[in-house]
């Protein structure tokens, strides 16, 4: 769209190819991780960024926002490029990776006995280029450590992903993206009560309000919901 | 193909160990004691001038320049600096022995096709060493023993044969042989004094006359005979000391000897193509511990001015506890070097090269433990149903160990590595999956396990141990 009067380009053209302006919210530029979520795609069209850190803050562990990129993850791994988990709280399981679809394989676990040394493994691992995806749970943080690890994110063009807890959502960051996760209070439109009954497959779908507040080259999002299946 | 051993006399080096040190080697001398005198055992050229000689007493010495700097000498600093040469002639040399006190050799003859003619091989060690600090005088012939005697007579060049004995070796003096004192009293009271007149005597009467030793010395300088001699082993880690003359408070004055320090660290690298991506700065003081400042790299290398840059920086926000009197370099972990390849394609398949190297330094400071992926074991029990593969094993074997696994009901993203208990009946959301396994091993397991809803949102895997009737945690899903 060019403002053209008498067949030259007028004034708003030349600023617009500026660079350093942008258009609004530009859903083609750039690639990223496809998010391969049905309920994250209208929201996320880029996809999960490459080259810079997503952080994603839950109230508690164990919510659901691993289940959120598990489906970006395990493409990563079926492409035959590795995703990390540098210094994860709890031990992972394997059998539960893998019914996530996880390939064994081309998961890597670095585990470390300080917060000095997990801040130092994962940019070591982010800087290195060796993965397509690193996941850590650092703790506190500061603006310095984080910027370090947004330029370690650049380097390795990898896309860091870091877990805080939810009172962090007030704390300036550098990371491009940052998604809230909460609970959904809210009764879900389906009403599907489940007994207890022994050895069913047969899931609840709970749902999960996830909100983005800092997206880079957009603006912050409303809350919007997410379906997840949880586990039987 | 003929060998030719260089010998390298450090003829100075008492001075340049204590030089080393300090800013400006002015009116430096060093003394050596015995008892109670003293006397000068070298000094800078600028007192030489002046008449002070070696061996000359301290008193006099200071009646001539009353404004010289005296230091002792540093018996202990020569030996490591003999070393540290030692481990430079490693890179032009795999034979290198050291003489005490101050005399290298180095075999020469298997490195001429790659390093070039002696003269060149002779001027890159004067220039090497004189980077690190040392001057030095050298001398090559056939054999080894040849070289050095022609260093201790103070004649350095280069013989080529040893057959027939050439002019500079045959007038050399026999008190510059490594004869003992006692033979040598007999042959200078015999009124020989040159090597050629010791070589003129019939071997038989000399076999009568002195120890074998003697004649095999003899015959190891002519080359008739091979000279057993301790070769040198470069370390496996690097540890260089340098005394401070004097103490030291500021920390921008320590700055010139760490240069000294880490231009040897450097060399040390290089002559073994290593890098390193950390190290050690030991502060000894005077009358507390010594500290040490560990230093480490973002990525390993051995680039000396970028190490430089960042002890500067640490040293700028450094306290010193107290003045320093002694300064050291430590390191040990060490890497081989590889050279980057460009790829002409950047395609992403450039992060398959860098998994080894991350994984060798992730290792190397968290320990081969630390980096594993997961894989799982036959065994309905949830504890034991994983183990993890150590990928440095899994390189070092080549194989992994894979199992498709069994179809299960769904298990946990993270489990705990204790079940801990809960207070009660929490409030379940699916299940229940009965496990009973494991009385092969003596850890049978008998086990309700449920999906449960403990905070909103937040799903655990909890069950309930059927013997004991108490529910446990024991993973949870994400």
């Amino acid at each position: 769209m060019a403002l053209v009067s008498n067949g030259r380009p007028g004034p708003l053209d030349e600023l617009l190819r500026q660079r350093g302006i942008s258009r609004g919210y530009s859903p083609t530029a750039g690639a990223g991780l496809p998010c391969e979520h049905p309920d994250l795609e209208p929201h996320l069209p880029r996809g999960w960024p490459v080259g810079e850190l997503t952080e994603v803050l839950a109230p508690y562990p164990g919510i659901g926002e691993l289940s959120l990129l598990a489906p970006a993850l395990t493409a990563l791994t079926r492409r035959q490029q590795w995703v990390a988990l540098v210094a994860p709280p709890q031990t992972p399981h394997a059998s539960g990776l893998r019914q996530l679809g996880f390939s064994l394989e081309q998961t890597l676990v670095v585990r470390t006995s300080d917060a000095g040394d997990a801040l130092w493994a994962t940019e070591q691992v982010m800087r290195s280029g060796a993965c397509g995806a690193v996941l850590c749970w650092p703790g506190q943080l500061s603006d310095r450590q984080l910027r370090r690890l947004q330029l370690a994110a650049e380097q390795g063009r990898c896309s860091g992903v870091i877990f805080r807890h939810l009172k962090a959502r007030h704390v300036r960051s550098p990371a491009a993206l940052r998604l809230t996760l909460e609970p959904n209070l809210e009764p879900t439109p389906e009403p599907d009560p489940e007994p207890i009954s022994s050895g069913s497959e047969t899931r609840s779908r709970r749902s999960l309000r996830a909100t983005i507040i800092k997206r880079r080259g957009g603006r912050p999002g409303s809350a919007f919901t997410i379906l997840t299946c949880p586990p039987a | 193909m003929t060998e030719q051993w260089l010998c390298i006399h450090l003829h100075r080096l008492s001075l340049d160990v204590v030089v080393r040190g300090l800013e400006s080697s002015e009116a430096v001398a060093v003394c050596a004691s015995r008892g109670s005198s003293r006397w000068i055992h070298d000094r800078a050229d600028g007192l030489a001038r002046q008449g002070i000689k070696p061996q000359m007493a301290l008193a006099s010495a200071y009646a001539l320049a009353p404004g010289m700097r005296v230091y002792p000498r540093q018996l202990m600093a020569e030996a490591s600096a003999l070393e540290q040469v030692a481990g430079w002639c490693y890179g032009i040399s795999s034979r290198v022995s050291l003489f005490p006190p101050d005399m290298v050799l180095a075999e020469v003859g298997a490195s001429l096709s790659l390093l070039g003619p002696l003269e060149r091989i002779a001027q890159a060690v004067r220039q090497g060493l004189k980077r690190l600090g040392y001057r030095s005088r050298l001398a090559a012939a056939p054999s080894a023993a040849a070289a050095r005697l022609m260093a201790r007579a103070g004649r350095y060049g280069r013989i080529t044969r040893l057959q027939p004995l050439p002019r500079v070796l045959s007038t050399a003096p026999i008190a510059a042989a490594e004869i003992p004192a006692r033979d040598l009293e007999s042959l200078s009271r015999m009124g020989l004094t040159t090597l050629q007149e010791l070589l003129d005597l019939p071997r038989p009467g000399l076999q009568r006359r002195f120890d074998q030793q003697l004649l095999d010395y003899l015959d190891q300088v002519l080359g008739l005979q091979p000279e057993p001699l301790r070769i040198y082993q470069p370390d496996q880690a690097f540890h260089s000391t340098l005394e401070l003359p004097c103490e030291v408070e500021n920390q921008e004055a320590l700055l010139f000897p760490i240069q000294r320090l880490l231009t040897e660290l450097c060399d040390f690298l290089v002559a073994r193509d290593l890098i390193m991506d950390r190290f050690h700065i030991v502060l000894g003081h005077s009358h507390s511990e010594h500290s040490v400042i560990p230093m480490g790299l973002l990525e390993p290398g051995r680039n000396e001015q970028r190490i430089l840059e960042l002890v500067r920086e640490r040293l700028h926000h450094f306290q010193l506890a107290a003045p320093v009197r002694e300064l050291s370099l430590k390191a040990q972990h060490f890497f081989p070097c590889q050279a980057r390849c460009q790829d002409l394609f950047e395609t992403r398949s450039r992060g398959m090269d860098q998994l080894p190297r991350l994984v060798e330094r992730l290792c190397s400071r968290l320990g081969d433990t630390s980096v594993f992926t997961l894989s799982e074991i036959e065994d309905h029990r949830p504890e034991k149903a994983w183990q993890p593969d150590i990928l440095k094993q899994r390189q070092a074997s080549g194989q992994s160990s894979s199992k498709s696994g069994s179809p299960m009901a769904s298990r946990p993203l993270w489990i705990l590595d204790q079940p801990t208990t809960l207070p009660s009946c929490p409030t379940l959301v699916s299940g229940p999956e009965r496990i009973e396994s494991g009385w092969w091993d003596g850890e049978d397991v008998c086990r309700d396990y449920y999906v449960a809803e403990c905070r909103p949102g937040e799903h655990l895997w909890v069950y309930r141990d059927r013997r004991e009737d108490r529910w446990y945690l024991q993973g949870i899903f994400s």
